[in-house]
């Protein structure tokens, strides 16, 4: 069954120089159990995807339903974490916040106060219970950040970058607990810009670039048929002229630092290697396609579509 | 309706919670807030008392004092709390969150501003307490005083959200918001008397408040029905009039994209 369902959503914002289209006729759908990575470049339109489903935008077109439900109206049902840590009460401690905006999704006191306690425990956060916000670490403010989306268990979470500004490990523990949620039967919506924690748990994928939807597939659907590549490192980066002339003579090859992707082309792979000079290579190894070549080589093969630019008279 | 009062009266007590959380982890803070409340009234008092020959808007007595704090605290009060929260919040990265409860952010600043208003009783009883003992008397205030507050504290609560409105969509609001404060302040010292005077200031917020209030405090007349009604009506008006621009505003920054802002 169908949890969030999008629907030709459309926002354009008005700047001072015209006007930009933010998102542009999005249609996505998401079932319980499932987690959708939104992906995207800076500025192609995921935070404002995400703040229209969570009815803090209004869409200038299309619509969004939660089930049966308009978004206006489906504030119990729906959990969201808005980008960064900062939907926090500093100066209240965790269960504290907890209770707070377990109150204003309608929870009473009591109710609040167990879920709160059991949230707590369950996800490592029982012993600074009662510590301010403000004295925990960044990782523990985010894990909170999650929770108190959680408290009145959610159908639907949207998660707008939660692992942003988080070391490996704190960001490796907020995926395990977005996983552990989603096999709770909880449709999750998430945006990050780290696709290697995506792959970790996406079931599916939407690649936004521009405003516009240019992928939606099942994770598995994306990397089929692509499972392997050859990767080879090189000592110092190419220069920017190299890289040029590498992409434009095999569109196939992808390059992210110092580390040049090809898929599974037999054919192309010592043309490429003959292009690096000999003294700057490192290695060449066989691996596995990732989300993030996926996502890299999708967002370098769409047609690049400025901005529409409305000027007002 | 009995589900809706509930869910509401519910609202007011998280937020006095809250409220009363943060007022005893930070006691000294709240202390030092409250004394500075006391010195600033205090200040403006014996100012305008001096500056207007010793007489006093709401009279030299002891109830008249109170009173004139009250007033003061629930004016000033009324019309920052909204604006000065929206401020707050925004720049902490709370203000959306309040967006995605169930009540929705108009109910949540209403409950606030009831919340806010009853967590100021405790402070004028303190402060009640504290001038009986310092001129060793005891108070004498009228019950149907309560209704001119009540009026005054709506209407004040009205220009507060229209502050609040202003607040969602340009979030730095801290001039208008002292000006407003000013504007009410001046309104408690002073006392304007005419022909037809009255009639115009009956549509004012706020006025007919102080003005049925300097009757039973002056004159000893008590509230007539007319009176009483004006005063509902007086402060249920603005109350809705800044409470609709608020909604507008709320939609208005939705649309825009401005809640984010801060």
């Amino acid at each position: 069954m169908t949890a969030l369902s999008i629907r030709g959503v459309s926002k354009r914002f008005s700047t001072r120089t015209g006007a930009v289209d933010a998102v542009r006729d999005v249609s996505l759908d998401i079932a319980h159990g499932e987690v959708l990575a939104l992906l995207g470049e800076n500025g192609a339109g995921k935070s404002t995807l995400m703040r229209m489903c969570a009815g803090l935008l209004l869409p200038d077109a299309g619509d969004i339903r939660f089930g049966t439900e308009l978004h206006a109206s489906a504030h119990r049902r729906t959990g969201c974490l808005l980008e960064g840590s900062r939907n926090l009460y500093w100066r209240l401690t965790p269960l504290e916040n907890l209770e707070y905006y377990g109150g204003l999704k309608g929870l009473h006191r009591r109710q609040a106060r167990e879920r709160a306690a059991s949230l707590l425990q369950r996800f490592g956060l029982a012993t600074k219970r009662a510590e301010p916000v403000q004295t925990l670490s960044r990782g523990m403010q985010q894990r909170l950040s999650v929770l108190c989306s959680l408290i009145h268990e959610p159908a639907i979470l949207l998660l707008d970058e939660p692992t942003l500004g988080l070391d490996h490990e704190s960001s490796a523990l907020i995926v395990d607990l977005i996983r552990e949620i989603a096999t709770g039967g909880v449709a999750v919506v998430i945006s990050s810009h780290q696709v290697d924690l995506m792959q970790e748990i996406a079931t599916d994928v939407a690649i936004l670039r521009r405003g516009e939807l240019i992928v939606s597939a099942p994770a598995r659907v994306l990397l089929q048929g692509r499972e392997s590549i050859f990767e080879v490192q090189v000592a110092r980066g190419l220069d920017p002229l190299q890289q040029a002339c590498l992409v434009a003579e095999f569109p196939d090859v992808r390059i992210t630092g110092r580390r040049i992707t090809v898929d599974n082309r037999t054919d192309i792979l010592p043309l490429v290697l003959a292009r690096v000079r000999g003294g700057n290579l490192v290695s060449v190894t066989r691996g596995a396609t990732t989300l993030a070549d996926v996502f890299q080589q999708t967002v370098a093969d769409s047609p690049f579509t400025p901005h529409r630019e409305v000027q007002y008279a | 309706m009995r589900d809706v009062a509930a869910q509401f009266a519910r609202l007011v007590g998280l937020e006095l919670r809250r409220s009363w959380i943060l007022t005893t982890r930070y006691r000294v803070d709240s202390a030092l807030s409250v004394g500075l409340l006391v010195l600033l009234f205090y200040g403006l008092l014996f100012g305008t008392r001096s500056a207007a020959l010793g007489t006093y808007a709401l009279g030299s007595g002891n109830e008249g004092l109170l009173l004139g704090f009250s007033c003061w605290v629930l004016a000033t009060g009324g019309v920052s709390h909204v604006a000065h929260d929206i401020e707050e919040e925004a720049k902490t990265g709370t203000l959306e969150p309040l967006f995605l409860g169930v009540p929705g952010p108009g109910t949540v600043f209403m409950a606030r501003n009831v919340a806010a208003m009853l967590a100021g009783v405790p402070v004028l009883l303190l402060v009640a307490t504290a001038l009986a003992l310092a001129t060793r008397s005891v108070f004498h205030v009228c019950a149907a005083a309560l209704l001119p507050l009540l009026s005054l504290d709506m209407a004040a609560s009205g220009i507060g959200f229209a502050l609040g409105a202003l607040a969602i969509l340009v979030k730095r609001v801290r001039i208008p918001v002292v000006l407003a404060q000013l504007v009410v302040v001046g309104m408690l010292v002073s006392h304007i008397e005419g022909p037809g005077v009255q009639q115009l200031l009956a549509w004012l917020p706020i006025a007919p408040a102080l003005h049925a209030l300097r009757r039973l405090l002056l004159s000893g007349a008590s509230l007539t029905p007319g009176t009483c009604v004006l005063l509902v009506a007086n402060g249920m008006a603005w109350l809705a009039i800044g409470f609709g621009l608020f909604q507008l505003s709320i939609r208005r920054a939705r649309a825009l994209g401005l809640l984010a802002q801060h």
